[in-house]
C-alpha cells in the first residue's frame, strides 16, 4: 500500500464519519432546525452524484483508441439488462450480477 | 427496507416512526430478525468489494478491507473508491475528499431524528451509534418504536450485527477473490451496475429525475470534450462535474415561500 493510497482511504472515512456525525456537532440543541437549504442539497445532490459515477464509470470504459470503441460496446447491453432486470424484479444483487455477468461473457468470449 | 443492501444503497429510508419489525419485547431476538435481511445483503455485497478491490488493485488484501470497512462502511462510497485505488497517483486527496462528500452527503441529515437520544449513552457507544447511520441501519433504527433501555439494546444490537456483516463480507471477499475457478476479466463492471442498480431505485421517485437528470448531463458536458480532446485529463474532471451539477442544482431550487426569514 503506498502512502497515497493510505491517506485516499483515511480521507475517505474521515469525511464520512464528519458527515455522520455532523447534526451532533451543529445543531445540539434540538430546537434548532438545519437550515432548508442543506436540508435540499442532502436530498438532490444523491441522486445526481449517482448518476454522475454511472456515466463516469461508463466512460472510463471507452478507449478510442480499440477497435469496436472497446468495452463499452459490452458495457451499453450489460448497463441495459442490469436496468431491466431491476426495473422489474427489484432484487439488486441479482441485477448486479445479470449485469456483471453479461459483461463478463460478452468480453471474455468475444473479446 | 433492505432492498439496496449495502451501506449507501437505499437512500429514501422511512420518515420518523414506521412500521416495525419483530417487535415482540426481547430486544437482542428481535434485532437478529430486523436485521436478518441486511446481514444476508451486507455480507453478500460485501464479499462483491473484497472480491473487486483484490482483483483490481494490485497489492491490496484483507487487512485494507478489514480498516477501509469498518472507518468508511459506505458500500457506494467503497465501490467507487476502486478504480481510484487502482490509478492512485491520478486522484489528489482534495478530489477524492469532494467526492466523499458529494456522495455521502445524505449522510449529514441522518442524525436529526437521534439528536435527543444519542447524547444520553456513554460516548463509546454514542460515537459506534454514529458510524453505523448507514442508509438501512439508520432506517431500522429510525422506525423502532421502543424507548429506554429496550431502545438502547435493540439499536446497539442492529448496528453491531450490521456493521459486522459488512466487514466480515467484504474481508472474506478479500480472502477468496484471488482463488476464485474463472476468470474475474470484466468484474469491474460490478461498479458500474451497482450504481446502475442505486439509480433505478432512486428514480422510482419522481423527484429524483431532475437531479439524476442534471447529474448524468452536467458530467457528460465536462467528460466528453475531455475525453475526446484530452484524454489524459479525464480523471481530473470530476471536480468540474461535481461543481457544474451543484452550481445547477442550486438554480434550480424551488423557492417556497413558507421558508420566509428563516431562509439562508
Amino acid at each position: 500500500m503506498s502512502l497515497h493510497q493510505f491517506l485516499m482511504m483515511a480521507v475517505m472515512c474521515l469525511v464520512i464519519f464528519l458527515l455522520r456525525a455532523f447534526p451532533f456537532l451543529v445543531f445540539r440543541d434540538a430546537s434548532r432546525q438545519p437550515p432548508p437549504l442543506l436540508l435540499y442539497l442532502g436530498r438532490v445532490l444523491t441522486a445526481a452524484a449517482i448518476a454522475m459515477l454511472v456515466v463516469y464509470g461508463l466512460a472510463g470504459m471507452c478507449d478510442f483508441s480499440h477497435p469496436r470503441f472497446s468495452r463499452l460496446l459490452w458495457a451499453l447491453p450489460a448497463t441495459l439488462a442490469t436496468i431491466l432486470t431491476h426495473w422489474k424484479l427489484r432484487n439488486s444483487l441479482l441485477s448486479i450480477l445479470v449485469g456483471t455477468g453479461l459483461y463478463m461473457a460478452l468480453l471474455q468470449w468475444r473479446g | 427496507m433492505a432492498e439496496t443492501a449495502l451501506p449507501g444503497g437505499n437512500p429514501t429510508p422511512p420518515q420518523g416512526k414506521g412500521k416495525d419489525i419483530g417487535k415482540g419485547g426481547r430486544p437482542l431476538r428481535d434485532a437478529l430478525v430486523a436485521a436478518s435481511p441486511v446481514i444476508l445483503g451486507y455480507l453478500t455485497m460485501g464479499m462483491a468489494f473484497g472480491v473487486l478491490l483484490v482483483t483490481r488493485v494490485e497489492g491490496s488484501n484483507g487487512w485494507w478491507c478489514l480498516g477501509f470497512s469498518a472507518g468508511a462502511l459506505s458500500g457506494s462510497m467503497q465501490f467507487a473508491s476502486v478504480e481510484m485505488l487502482a490509478n492512485a497517483p491520478r486522484y489528489s486527496l482534495l478530489v477524492t475528499a469532494a467526492l466523499a462528500l458529494l456522495i455521502n452527503i445524505r449522510y449529514c441529515v441522518y442524525g436529526l431524528p437521534f439528536l435527543n437520544l444519542f447524547p444520553t449513552y456513554p460516548w463509546p457507544l454514542r460515537l459506534f451509534l454514529i458510524q453505523n447511520l448507514s442508509d438501512e441501519t439508520y432506517a431500522i433504527m429510525a422506525s423502532s418504536p421502543r424507548t429506554g433501555t429496550e431502545q438502547r439494546n435493540f439499536i446497539t444490537a442492529v448496528a453491531a450485527l450490521d456493521y459486522a456483516s459488512w466487514v466480515a463480507g467484504t474481508v472474506l471477499g478479500a480472502l477468496v477473490g484471488r482463488h476464485l475457478p474463472f476468470s474475474t476479466e470484466g468484474i469491474d463492471f460490478a461498479m458500474v451496475a451497482l450504481f446502475v442498480v442505486i439509480l433505478v431505485d432512486l428514480c422510482r421517485e419522481r423527484s429524483n429525475w431532475i437531479p439524476a437528470a442534471v447529474g448524468a448531463l452536467s458530467t457528460l458536458l465536462v467528460i466528453l470534450p475531455a475525453m475526446l480532446f484530452f484524454p489524459h485529463l479525464a480523471n481530473k474532471t470530476l471536480l468540474a462535474a461535481m461543481a457544474i451539477m451543484t452550481a445547477l442544482l442550486l438554480a434550480l431550487r424551488p423557492r417556497a415561500p413558507k421558508e420566509g426569514a428563516s431562509a439562508p
